[in-house]
């Protein structure tokens, strides 16, 4: 059976001051990462973040069981993200026998800039499922406090990629007992930063521990056992991506991960390079990277390799502030190859990923109808050469379409869609898209804004003349449709017919208008030209006016409204065109930044009362059909 | 008896030295004569020359042919692109306002679409139908000018499609030469299971989903089972089974729909300009047709009927050679 989502929720903690030692044996950094993980729940508490009956549930706890020193409510001072502790203030209750005296100095300007991060990992099945009855953690000490919350054991290990940037173990021995460091650590005995290094920090299936330090167990705190915490002695930066996305127009995030890669949620990002040789995107951290070790993270793309390895090439990534990085090629992209995102350290200090600094894969979370899954940060770009390609293909099959076979207004549309201007025999009225417009694949083809305005296109009007609102009237899937909204007032009809029947005039016709119930409509292969020019439409406010005889056939059938459709090239869609409608989908992707062609519009047909059943060889619809 | 032991011995004779010079010049010979009469008649001196016994070779695809050791491929291809360089280059020519001129090279490109088709293989196919289409442009310029009361010469049979059934076959039996495909065993599967559609368009999609091995047709083979997106004269160069089935069928459409409509149009007194300035005007189209049958259909291929939009385009073709062109051998570079 499935086990229950494992849900983890991580703090990060930051601390102007790195430490304070006691002279007593009091063992100050578990008390005081105790009281930081308390602060940092409060924090969220209060800031508003969550609930603490959410809190509860979402750790699938019946009660929060709070670390060792619970906070006293409104003692706590997070005001703009400072807030001064005082133990005296903070505790007033006597602490258990061995924590020493309470005179300590107060800690100085804990920053409260509590991140708050949260993962979903599904534990396959198999696994023990035990439920912890109490809540475990563990912290870091220095600079980064970092708790890990699981709401239950695992049943596999958890990676999570952290730069280690200090260690403590050659000021603060705690491996052994008696040679505490005495004395208050101050800028003069500041810890200083050791030779980074690249950690995963693993919480190990079954334990809870990491692997560079030990469960600290609030509830040991209780009972005053601190053997194992003493040996907690590395500082863990957490090199997080919280959002990536396409930098193919400067400033717009509008294209990336998590959940911006169009309303199809496709698990990738495809975008067009910026010029022949680049593409951009941009990533935000979760966390601060301090301006020291910069420099050191280096950030890639990779290619998959024949044995699933990933191959870093070169690049440049540069930091903008301490969570914003750009990512920009240096290597020929070539057609149409997927790229994965992936991040270093850069021990050597060379500037490019080395062998020996293994790389780390960045996975981000991915909703798809409404499943969450981790997946490998994907890329697939366009180079101006698939660009210009693909559009050359595109407008040598159109021009042979509008003369060759029956697709003309799939032809003009094509032609219009390549040259970036508006289709042939169409009027045109300015009109927005939105990044998550219906009917768009990615978003992709829209010259987004910086803000979350929509983009600016135009609408192709056709008018009721127009041979595409003639075939959209007499098309095969209209009839359907129809038929469909026939149907559903077929009864009430029935009954006037053989009410009316009983005045005796055969001849007699009864008129109606209704709206249609259904306001959507796809082509099928039958209808080839609007299949390929349209796709499907949605209708503004359709209506149907139309007479009804004695044996319950239509006559003189008007459909009136709107019919509107986005221009769109669907890259994942199984299409009949074949190559050509994945070659538009390169078109769609390069634009604006490779040229005009490419540009989304929308499509507003006027149905204009045409009658679907004006073909003398087509039978109307009867409300009677045996 | 004398005589007569003399007479068999003569014709035995005769036969096995004339099947030995057979022999002996089976690949070099016909070429040559073929090459020849190209060279010295045109497209006119090569349809006597196979009017008067001549023979034309069956060409196929170069996958084909290193299959099967055909090893004058390279010949062949030169023979057949020498005869698709002539055809491109009356394609480009304005055609005749004379409708006696028109007849004749209208019966000489059918006549020699005929002989290619005949003669089998997916190359001479193809160049068959470019035959074949640009009779049938030179047709619609005799209907134009005769406002529609000639129809310019008959068809040859072989261009005859009933039904998108008779498009399946073809695709069947062309599949060998396509290596791609016929090593994917769809010509097995679809000989065991056929599937149905009234038009080919809707053969296509049902193709296309047929489960291979590891993925579907359409997967694997998206370009060649789909509407063809490249010109006719440029499929000769390819290996896309498709695109000639699909052009196969487009010719019935072109002579079965839509010149029968342009004349009917013409007869009833429509205006070319019209049609010309405001081809997506279908309601004076229809205003012209409606006392006629102008739901002319587009089965095999696909489903629909002739408009007023699509009658424009081909006007548009048979009157100006560049347009032809275009759409035959696409965008001159």
């Amino acid at each position: 059976q499935s086990l229950p989502e494992l849900k983890v929720m991580m703090f990060v903690a930051e601390v102007d001051r790195t430490y304070r030692a006691s002279d007593y044996a009091d063992p100050e950094w578990a008390y005081r990462s105790t009281h930081l993980l308390s602060t940092g729940v409060s924090a969220l508490i209060n800031g508003g973040a969550i609930e603490q009956e959410e809190l509860e549930d979402w750790l699938g706890l019946s009660e929060l069981n709070w670390p060792a020193y619970p906070p006293v409510p409104g003692v706590i001072d997070l005001t703009l993200g400072k807030q001064k502790l005082s133990r005296q203030q903070d505790f007033p209750e006597q602490p258990p026998a061995g924590w020493g005296a309470w005179d300590l100095p107060p800690l100085e300007a804990v920053r409260g800039s509590f991140h708050f991060h949260s993962r979903e990992v599904t534990v396959p099945d198999g696994g023990n499922g035990e439920e912890m009855s109490y809540l475990k953690y563990w912290g870091t000490h220095a600079t980064k406090k970092v708790w890990v919350l699981l709401n239950r054991r695992l049943t596999e290990d958890l990676e999570v990629p952290f730069l280690k940037i200090a260690t403590k173990a050659s000021t603060l021995d705690y491996q052994n007992e008696g040679t505490w460091y005495e004395g208050a650590i101050n800028e003069a005995t500041k810890v200083t930063l050791g030779d980074p290094e690249v950690v995963k920090l693993t919480v190990r299936a079954g334990e809870n521990v990491s692997e560079t330090g030990v469960v600290l167990d609030p509830l040991e705190a209780n009972e005053g056992t601190f053997e194992n915490e003493r040996r907690y002695d590395v500082d863990l930066l957490p090199v997080e991506v919280k959002e990536v996305w396409s930098d193919q127009i400067t400033g717009v995030e509008a294209n990336g991960f998590p959940d911006k890669t169009g309303p199809n949620e496709y698990p990738y990002i495809f975008m067009g390079a910026n010029t022949a040789t680049t593409f951009k995107v941009k990533i935000k951290l979760a966390a601060e990277i301090p301006a020291a070790v910069r420099s050191q993270i280096l950030f890639r793309w990779a290619s998959e390799g024949v044995l699933e390895e990933f191959l870093p090439e070169s690049g440049i990534s540069t930091f903008s502030d301490g969570t914003i990085v750009q990512l920009s090629s240096d290597f020929n992209i070539n057609v149409g190859r997927e790229r994965f995102l992936v991040w270093a350290f850069d021990e050597n200090k060379n500037g490019q990923i080395d062998g020996f600094e293994s790389e780390v894969l960045i996975k981000m979370q991915h909703v798809r109808r409404g499943a969450t899954t981790s997946i490998p940060c994907k890329f697939i770009p366009i180079t101006q050469s698939d660009y210009e390609d693909s559009k050359k293909i595109l407008l040598d099959w159109a021009s042979a379409q509008l003369i060759q076979i029956p697709l003309r207004n799939s032809a003009r549309h094509l032609i219009a869609f390549c040259k970036g201007t508006v289709p042939i025999y169409s009027g045109s009225e300015s009109t927005t898209i939105k990044r998550n417009e219906s009917g768009l694949s990615h978003p992709i083809g829209v010259a987004f804004r910086p803000t979350n305005v929509p983009g600016i296109s135009f609408k192709a009007t056709i008018s009721k003349d127009h041979d595409l609102s003639k075939k959209l009237i007499r098309s095969n899937a209209l009839r359907i449709w129809l038929a469909g909204e026939f149907n559903s007032v077929a009864d009430g009809i029935k009954n006037d017919i053989i009410q009316e029947r009983r005045n005796g005039d055969p001849a007699a016709l009864l008129s109606y208008s209704i709206t249609a119930k259904e306001k959507s409509l796809a082509f099928g292969v039958v209808d080839p030209d609007l299949l390929f020019c349209l796709g499907k439409v949605t209708f503004e406010n359709p209506t149907i006016d139309f007479k009804v005889d004695m044996y319950g056939f239509v006559s003189e059938v008007k459909v009136w409204g709107l019919a509107n459709d986005l221009y769109d090239f669907d890259r994942e869609g199984e299409e009949i065109l074949g190559y050509p409608a994945r070659k538009a989908s390169e078109v769609q992707a390069g634009f604006p930044s490779l040229g005009v062609g490419g540009k989304v519009f929308k499509t507003q047909i006027d149905m204009g009362g045409g009658n679907p059943y004006d073909d003398p060889n087509l039978t109307p619809y009867t409300f009677f059909p045996y | 008896m004398k005589s007569i032991i003399k007479l068999l011995f003569y014709l035995s004779l005769t036969y096995f030295a004339n099947s030995e010079a057979q022999s002996a010049s089976a690949e070099a010979f016909p070429l040559k004569l073929l090459g020849e009469a190209i060279e010295k008649g045109g497209l006119a001196g090569l349809n006597s020359y196979l009017d008067e016994g001549g023979k034309w070779p069956r060409i196929t695809t170069d996958s084909f042919a290193t299959k099967n050791k055909i090893i004058n491929q390279i010949e062949l291809v030169a023979l057949s692109n020498r005869l698709v360089g002539l055809l491109r280059e009356r394609a480009e020519e304005e055609p005749s306002s004379e409708i006696n001129t028109l007849e004749s090279e209208a019966m000489l490109f059918f006549a020699l679409g005929e002989k290619l088709w005949r003669a089998d293989g997916y190359r001479n196919r193809l160049v068959s139908l470019l035959c074949c289409d640009l009779a049938s442009h030179r047709c619609g310029k005799i209907i134009i000018l005769s406002r529609g009361k000639k129809m310019g010469p008959q068809r040859p049979d072989v261009f005859t499609v009933r039904n998108s059934g008779e498009m399946l076959k073809l695709f069947v039996k062309m599949i060998p030469e396509n290596k791609g495909i016929s090593e994917s065993g769809l010509d097995d599967l679809l000989a065991d299971a056929p599937v149905n559609g009234e038009t080919w368009l809707e053969m296509i999609v049902a193709i296309r989903n047929i489960k291979l091995v590891e993925s579907t047709v359409g997967n694997r083979f998206n370009e060649a089972v789909a509407l063809p997106s490249s010109f006719l004269g440029s499929n000769i160069f390819k290996e896309n089974i498709g695109a000639l089935v699909f052009d196969y069928g487009w010719e019935q459409v072109m002579h079965e729909s839509m010149l029968p409509a342009l004349a009917v149009y013409l007869k009833n007194g429509g205006s070319l300009k019209t049609l010309l300035e405001e081809p997506t005007n279908a309601t004076k189209f229809e205003g012209v047709m409606k006392n006629e049958i102008y739901h002319f259909s587009m089965n095999p291929v696909m489903s629909g009927i002739v408009n007023g939009d699509q009658i424009a385009g081909l006007v548009e073709a048979i009157q100006s050679p560049e347009n032809l062109s275009q759409r035959l051998f696409g965008i001159k570079k």
